[in-house]
């Protein structure tokens, strides 16, 4: 969602609000436990004794309630707050049942499905008497969820920012409650669409897919070279229909939260499904919806070559770093070219040919332009100074 | 010249036709599409902060970015048959194509010139209608075009392809791309544009007319063919070659194309650093995650901190940061959150800190002389703020004692008296022995009470700092003594007051509490 949306949005909410609520103090009125009594103050905060990290308790209760949380209590998340200072409370685990009823299905509402699906996933730490190695690395809810503003949209098609009246009408004819029926649209419209931009959740998901070091633990590589390609550029541009992470490992009918390797058949991003998953049937975006079985072939994600890194660490002058020596070692020209490459190890005989003759058409091609518009420049050179010279003669 | 011709020099052409308005057409066409395409191409080569400037604007930009991109691939490979077609069925067309096939000739004339440029040969060889130059430079623009429109037109029809042709396209198209434009900056701006003699445009492509002098000097074989033949008037020898051709036909509009023209090189030469870049040192995402890494410092001590506020669960915002705009030397010293000690309290203590100077509870009155008044003075500009505006805590101002010594002699408290002593220890901190620091420590901290204000000074109907006089509304000054304190009682069963508002106190409850679960004070 761009910014402009988000203030009409925002504008929008706060527009409705005041409609909505009556009875003076505003914010005490959602905030039934008073525990804004303490929390609304910005200061409230302290640097962690432990980790050193800020802890910041403070909570803006009017932007609160207008969250996906908003009718969530305090003390729902938070367990064992009954203590003044909170002494007891306990880390928040989004995968307890709070005291919500899911109207669905009358039962208390949790996260729990989606916790155990997040964890059944490549993203999950395994089984707790077994968990995964380096399982600190794996992320929790709150590292790609905060707890957003409710962004609703006023049709499915156009999903322009805000509430559409002629909708919300249909609905107040029978739910008579109008804050409810405000609140339930909005509820709804929200999960419509995807309310981080593909920018954002390109740069979520490289908070950890481009470190090296916590990729390599895992036994993978750093996917920032996803900015190397077309999608990227459409995604810098702001292009809607650009696609980031999201759009091909959990397009339509696939879910974020149960992400699976390449090698399992049911990854969207399996051989298999590519082709599918490129087509982007069912999805809000056009992707290539004449996608052919080879279009959906081959490496999305290109390695590198290699001679960029090593360069520009000879010209700073440094010694190359740690990972771009490795990466000097293990994507020089020859080594690349020889079979026994780690990288070129895991591509199959046709991706490792493709690959080699990649390489050979980028070097000849650096070669090219660099021994022809560097003799252009010589002979020029040479052109401009005879050219002088003759003309100061003739003159003279 | 024989005698002969002399009398005839009168009624011949003193001037060629060298490019026809069939091939000027041709040329205006290859130099718009060009132009667009390298602009237009190279939006997505160019760095990722020139991108983000465009905003909001990015996405139609991005649109008709492609849109015109193709556009002109069209319209260039249009052009590129009507050169073919042209070639083929015109008389001129079909002169043009025989004079500009390579032969041998080409090769020696070449070494001949390069020898002449080093200065093994006196003289340049003598060139005929299209020099060595200029037939390079036309079939490497023949090469360039199909390969370029190829490899245009599989991108285009990507869903058709494989990864791997579409991988080979990019490639391929990318880094003719950059050949093309450094070749058409080195090669042929030079030529017509920066060249002595051609400085600051050749005409050509304009008129198509080529002066006789200027042909003997570029094209003499031509020169001497076309006068032999009687087509030409030939040039009076001595004649100021020079003056003849660049006689300026408007001086300000010369002088404008020099301006121009000279910008053009400097203009010319960033580009050509971009490509050279974009070739040999494209933006290396590999190094970026390693360079954040290469402070622990920075990555354990600066980065937490706006992660930490960036992507809070609670969409915290920016009034959580205070912004002072010259922070007194107690917060320069001891940050913003300085509180720290007492575990269960001291999230309240630093939010007093969002409002308040230190001095406000660490400085008691009984221990100055003088009256003290309490005063709100903005973040901002430091001035007296009659009346506070805005809510919790955040009145951009903060509660300041102020010392009055006499009648007409007031300070802040909050300014320290030795403010230079203060700089001087924070700049020599580093060289001082821990002696020397615990000894400025306690020169610094002189003026401050041994006992800081507690809670229930000032939460308490007889306060210690009158709320309603220091400019709080009467109901809020209320609210901080009575209501929400009352308020926070009735709700929690367990609310142990006054522990809670008196540090010492607490702590030893706290102690009791450790001990009698058998766990160390740690």
């Amino acid at each position: 969602m761009n910014t402009d949306s988000g203030k009409i949005i925002r504008f929008l909410l706060s527009f409705m609000a005041l409609h909505v609520l009556t009875g003076p103090p505003l914010v005490l009125a959602a905030d039934e436990e008073a525990c804004l009594v303490c929390h609304k103050y910005p200061g409230l905060a302290r640097i962690d004794q432990k980790s050193g990290a800020l802890r910041l308790f403070y909570v803006n209760g009017g932007t609160y309630k207008n969250t996906v949380h908003g009718k969530v209590l305090c003390r729902n998340c938070h367990l064992k707050l009954d203590v003044i200072p909170h002494v007891d409370a306990q880390k928040v685990d989004c995968s307890t049942k709070c005291h919500i009823k899911e109207p669905s299905t009358e039962k208390e509402f949790s996260h729990g499905n989606l916790y155990a699906e997040l964890n059944a996933s490549i993203h999950g730490t395994g089984p707790a008497d077994n968990p995964k190695k380096f399982k600190e690395d794996m992320p929790i809810c709150t590292e790609c969820h905060i707890n957003s503003l409710l962004q609703p949209v006023t049709g499915v098609l156009d999903q322009e920012a805000g509430i559409s009246s002629d909708a919300l009408r249909r609905c107040i004819g029978c739910h008579t409650e109008k804050a409810w029926a405000n609140r339930y649209y909005q509820h709804f419209t929200h999960r419509l669409h995807r309310s981080k931009t593909a920018m954002e959740t390109v740069k979520l998901c490289l908070r950890c897919h481009e470190d090296s070091e916590k990729m390599k633990r895992h036994g993978l590589v750093t996917t920032d070279n996803y900015r190397d390609t077309f999608h990227w550029k459409g995604v810098m541009y702001g292009d809607l229909n650009a696609p980031d992470c999201i759009s091909c490992h959990a397009p339509a009918n696939y879910s974020v939260h149960s992400m699976k390797t390449l090698q399992d058949q049911t990854s969207p991003v399996h051989p298999k499904n590519l082709q599918q998953t490129c087509i982007s049937q069912g999805a809000t975006q056009i992707c290539h919806p004449n996608a052919k079985a080879s279009f959906a072939s081959g490496k999305i994600h290109k390695t590198g070559i290699g001679l960029e890194e090593t360069l520009s660490a000879m010209v700073k002058g440094q010694s190359p770093l740690l990972g771009i020596e490795e990466l000097r070692k293990n994507r020089s020209f020859i080594t690349m070219m020889s079979e026994d490459d780690t990288h070129l190890a895991a591509l199959n005989e046709q991706e490792r040919f493709h690959w080699k003759i990649l390489m050979i058409v980028k070097y000849v091609y650096t070669l090219l332009i660099t021994v022809v518009v560097g003799g252009m420049l010589v002979h020029q050179l040479m052109d401009f100074y005879r050219t002088v010279k003759t003309r100061r003669n003739n003159r003279g | 010249m024989n005698n002969e011709t002399t009398n005839a020099n009168m009624t011949l052409p003193t001037e060629i036709t060298r490019l026809n308005r069939q091939e000027r057409v041709q040329h205006f066409l290859t130099f718009a599409t060009f132009v667009i395409l390298v602009a237009t191409g190279y939006m997505l080569r160019i760095p990722e902060d020139w991108i983000s400037k465009f905003g909001e604007a990015g996405r139609t930009i991005f649109y008709y970015r492609s849109l015109i991109h193709r556009i002109a691939g069209v319209a260039m490979i249009i052009t590129g048959l009507y050169h073919v077609i042209y070639l083929g069925v015109s008389r001129d067309g079909r002169s043009f194509i025989k004079d500009m096939i390579p032969n041998l000739r080409d090769a020696i004339g070449g070494i001949q010139n390069l020898a002449y440029y080093l200065g093994l040969r006196s003289e340049p060889p003598k060139f005929d209608r299209f020099d060595y130059r200029e037939k390079a430079e036309y079939w490497a623009l023949v090469a360039g075009t199909i390969i370029i429109s190829v490899t245009g037109i599989f991108l285009w029809t990507e869903t058709y392809w494989s990864k791997f042709i579409l991988d080979l396209s990019i490639l391929i198209h990318g880094m003719e791309a950059i050949l093309a434009t450094l070749a058409i900056i080195v090669w042929h701006f030079y030529a017509v544009h920066w060249k002595p003699g051609q400085f600051p445009m050749s005409n050509v492509w304009i008129d198509g007319k080529m002066s006789a002098h200027h042909l003997k000097e570029e094209h003499p074989l031509q020169y001497e063919r076309l006068v032999a033949e009687g087509k030409l008037a030939p040039v009076e020898e001595g004649h100021d070659v020079q003056h003849h051709h660049l006689a300026p036909r408007k001086d300000a509009y010369r002088r404008l194309m020099e301006v121009v023209s000279l910008g053009s090189i400097f203009f010319f030469a960033g580009v050509s650093f971009l490509l050279v870049k974009i070739l040999y040192f494209p933006p290396s995402f590999q190094g970026q995650a390693m360079a954040s890494k290469s402070s622990e410092f920075e990555s354990l001590v600066k980065k937490k901190e706006t992660t930490e506020t960036m992507h809070h669960f609670h969409n915290t915002d920016d009034t959580s940061k205070l912004v002072i705009a010259n922070p007194p030397i107690c917060v320069k010293c001891h940050g913003t959150y300085p509180h720290g000690k007492a575990p269960d309290i001291r999230s309240f203590l630093n939010m007093h800190n969002y409002f308040m100077a230190c001095e406000t509870c660490h400085v008691r009155r009984e221990d100055v002389t003088g009256t003290v008044e309490y005063k709100w003075f903005d973040y901002q500009t430091e001035e007296l703020v009659e009346k506070i505006e805005g809510d919790n805590g955040v009145y951009g101002a903060r509660l300041v004692p102020v010392l009055f010594a006499s009648m007409n002699e007031s300070r802040r408290l909050d300014q320290s008296a030795d403010e230079e002593f203060a700089k001087q220890y924070m700049a020599q901190k580093d060289t001082l022995t821990p002696e020397e620091q615990a000894k400025a420590k306690v020169v610094l901290h002189k003026g401050i009470s041994k006992k800081p204000l507690q809670c229930t000074e000032c939460h308490s109907k007889k306060a210690y700092i009158d709320l309603a006089t220091v400019g709080y509304a009467p109901a809020r000054a209320e609210s901080l003594y009575r209501t929400e304190v009352a308020d926070m009682i009735n709700r929690y069963m367990n609310f142990y007051l006054p522990t809670m508002f008196d540090p010492d106190l607490m702590k030893k409850e706290k102690l009791k509490k450790l001990e009698s679960e058998d766990r160390s004070p740690d």
